[in-house]
């Protein structure tokens, strides 16, 4: 005797399809957030695709690493355009999340019922920069070395689990083979799964969502709201095609580690106003190195800036404009520091 | 018999007063250069009490000395009264005692004799190293810093002012004091001091000149590890007292440029206008590449001091600055222009092999202007800018090569567009068929 319990539909994938293409999707908001969060999906499919092709080649070693990067470039058919793209597609994802976060505080999107989703996409924003900056350290160029270094210093410097992270950041006293197999382990691995667990999980969640007003109008997935994430997806793809033509990523030569000195070696664009602020702050504040002050201020705005919705449950506009001056802070930290 | 009688006393004479002046001048010397006599060595005793007393005293000045020890060179070769003497196995006040040789705080004379106990004593150093040179105390009474103390000058450094004391550690440890870079600063405590050097005529900025020539860019930012310090040149202890002078010391390693110098006109003139060889032109402390203040072809560089316009062999020092300046420039560019595409990640081996052979003629170039021969000059700097060239027009194509490769992918592009523009199309549709986007 069947089960009616289970579905005896003998085509699941076409069931699922039709599933989604039966959701609707709230106009407005909704429907802004269906296009930034496609351009997400469709930039992190990109890296995923590009970053595979690209470990092909990849020598996790202090000697071939560089020599590896360079060879993809020269040597592989179209091995140029690929790391091109998967240079231009890092830095848009960074783009394409902060813009999402930017709207999503301007339009107190991130209200219950969207709490969740809200904890997911900084998830996701927190998880890119860490995949742009782990990627960026690769070709181990004097700049990787210099990154390793400055990174694995502000890692130890976080409070009580500070030192153990270092210690599993370099594998040792100084960055070397060890650090950079561990790097590539972290950019190729455990941060791609989690990067997809959180992209999962925004995903279930907005299908999961109601309107937040029952007089809201909605729009159905497929084909509206689906055929304007082509659009945007395809726009995606001319820009960074367009880039890639036109801005080469930079690969400066190997680094020697006995040699890198940080002097003329700037930070990469988003990680510039975490450099302003160590720059700008003095050796020591209130008796404790100033390192260490800022970045445990960093790991706890960081966290408040993750869980605020969480607590003001009611989406306050007091609040609001809190965030918003903390982003404005540092949009034009990141300006100031690209423009010195 | 009268005449050898004579002779014989002459002899005899002419023997007392060579042996009188022999005598003196020996004399003579040994006081101008008091040769060490070092003291008996200062043992540790095999069981040290020191610590049974200095560990538990509040006074950092007399238990910290002990912790910098541990970490030292000498932590495993000598202890407290290796140095201070005194009774180290006397766990009483009686350990300080002055009879035993305890000193609480060596002046620059006694540091410099008890260092020499054990440094001057090859069989007791070989012990631990057999490497270690033990001519060094006698090089520093040789040398301006052993005189100024051996005369009392309180002010003159003994070894612990450059080697540190209780914390001292190997040259070749990069923290040492005496590290390769961290000479300079070492040396510039009190060189670069001017209450320090004031009453002597030495100048205070050597080390600021230093740090930024070509010397000091070569140690400290590329960690070149034949690039001079302070001491590569001066000696560490008074190696190269008698090593002829500033030029001697460039001729040591600059051998070439300097048999290039000999040939040249500006040997014998410099010879007669009493001109040191190398400094008069590049100068001492504050030492450049030789293609920025030496050689501009607008200016002539430091050619133009003695060579202006109007002055004699004008037309000679103007023609091989420029040469060499025109070859120079040719070789930045192609260098700048491989580095670009370096940069970009494009790979073109056949081009380091152009640059290495400009840059290898390059120092054939320098060497060659040295000996003021404009056919000589001339042919060295075709050398480098021949190579330099066709690196410049391998470097162009390898860009433009590259340049049309990529505007290939652009062919995308109005695919892409046609593809928005009928998911537009499409959309517009959809949703007036449904009446509105709703």
């Amino acid at each position: 005797m069947e089960d009616p319990s289970v579905d005896s539909d003998p085509k699941p994938l076409r069931s699922l399809l039709h599933r989604l293409g039966a959701l609707n999707v709230p106009r407005g908001d909704g429907l802004a957030f269906v296009v930034l969060f496609s351009v997400v999906v469709f930039l992190v499919a990109v890296e995923a695709t590009t970053g595979v092709l690209l470990a092909l080649y990849y020598r996790p070693s202090v000697a071939d690493a560089n020599a590896s990067v360079r060879f993809v470039v020269t040597d592989v058919e179209y091995g140029a355009l690929v790391r091109a793209v998967h240079h231009w597609a890092a830095h848009g994802l960074l783009v394409a999340c902060g813009a999402t976060l930017a709207w999503a505080v301007l339009r107190r999107a991130y209200r219950a019922p969207n709490a969740f989703a809200w904890v997911c996409g900084v998830g996701v924003a927190f998880l890119a920069m860490l995949e742009t900056a782990t990627g960026a350290m690769l070709p181990w160029t004097r700049q990787s070395v210099i990154e390793a270094e400055i990174s694995s210093t502000l890692a130890g410097q976080v409070p009580v689990v500070g030192p153990l992270l270092r210690g599993l950041m370099l594998g040792g006293s100084e960055p070397g083979d060890l650090a950079l197999a561990r790097i590539l382990g972290v950019h190729a691995g455990a941060l791609p799964m989690a990067l997809t667990f959180a992209v999962l999980l925004l995903a279930l969640h907005a299908a999961g969502c109601t309107p937040r007003k029952a007089s809201e109008q909605t729009i159905p997935l497929a084909p509206n709201a689906a055929l304007r994430a082509s659009i945007a997806a395809a726009a995606t793809v001319i820009v960074l095609l367009l880039l890639s033509s036109f801005r080469t990523p930079p690969l400066a030569a190997s680094a020697e580690v006995a040699r890198a000195s940080a002097s003329g070696i700037k930070p990469s664009w988003f990680l510039a106003f975490m450099h302003q602020m160590l720059e700008a702050a003095p050796a020591r504040m209130i008796g404790i190195p100033s390192a260490s002050v800022i970045t445990t201020a960093l790991v706890l705005g960081f966290g408040a800036f993750a869980l605020f919705p969480l607590v003001d449950r009611r989406g306050s506009r007091a609040m609001q404009a809190v965030v918003l001056v903390a982003l404005a802070a540092i949009v034009g930290g990141t300006i100031r520091a690209l423009l010195s | 018999m009268r005449c050898s009688a004579d002779l014989a006393a002459f002899r005899l004479s002419a023997t007392a007063l060579l042996l009188a002046l022999g005598l003196g001048g020996a004399t003579a010397y040994a006081q101008a250069h008091p040769v060490a006599q070092p003291a008996a060595p200062l043992r540790t005793p095999a069981v040290e009490t020191c610590v049974n007393c200095h560990a538990v005293q509040q006074d950092a000045r007399l238990h910290d000395p002990m912790e910098r020890l541990r970490g030292s060179v000498h932590a495993h070769a000598i202890g407290c009264s290796g140095c201070h003497g005194g009774r180290g196995n006397e766990p009483t006040a009686q350990a300080h005692d002055p009879e035993a040789g305890f000193v609480p705080r060596p002046d620059a004379a006694t540091i410099a004799n008890r260092c020499g106990s054990c440094h001057a004593d090859a069989r007791f150093i070989r012990r631990f190293r057999e490497d270690l040179p033990t001519d060094q105390l006698a090089l520093y009474y040789s040398d301006a810093h052993g005189r100024a103390v051996a005369e009392g000058n309180a002010s003159a450094p003994s070894c612990l002012d450059c080697h540190g004391s209780h914390d001292i550690q190997s040259p070749s440890d990069p923290s040492s004091r005496v590290a390769r870079r961290h000479v300079h600063e070492t040396c510039g405590r009190c060189h670069a001091d001017p209450a320090h050097m004031a009453g002597t005529r030495l100048p205070t900025n050597q080390m600021e000149l230093w740090t930024h020539s070509v010397h000091g860019v070569a140690v400290l930012e590329h960690g070149n590890p034949r690039a001079p310090t302070c001491a590569g040149c001066h000696g560490a202890h008074g190696e190269y007292r008698d090593a002829g002078g500033p030029e001697g010391r460039c001729r040591q390693c600059h051998t070439d440029e300097a048999a290039a110098f000999d040939r040249s006109p500006h040997a014998a003139a410099y010879r007669r206008l009493g001109f040191s060889g190398c400094v008069a032109c590049h100068g001492s402390h504050d030492i450049q590449r030789a293609n920025g203040a030496l050689g501009t072809v607008g200016g002539m560089g430091v050619c133009r001091r003695c060579h202006g316009e109007g002055r004699s062999s004008y037309d000679l020092a103007r023609g091989i600055a420029g040469d060499a300046e025109d070859a120079r420039q040719s070789l930045a560019a192609a260098r700048s222009e491989v580095q670009a595409l370096e940069r970009d990640g494009l790979r073109v081996p056949a081009l380091n092999g152009m640059l290495e052979e400009a840059e290898q003629a390059d120092v054939q170039l320098r060497v060659a202007v040295h000996a003021l021969d404009a056919t000589v000059t001339r042919a060295a700097a075709a050398a480098v800018r021949e190579p330099a060239q066709r690196a410049r027009t391998l470097a162009r194509s390898t860009r433009d090569r590259d340049r049309r490769s990529r505007h290939m992918w652009l062919l995308a592009v109005p695919v892409l567009g046609l593809f928005i523009a009928l998911a537009a199309l499409k959309l517009r549709a959809v949703e007036r068929a449904k009446g509105g986007p709703g």
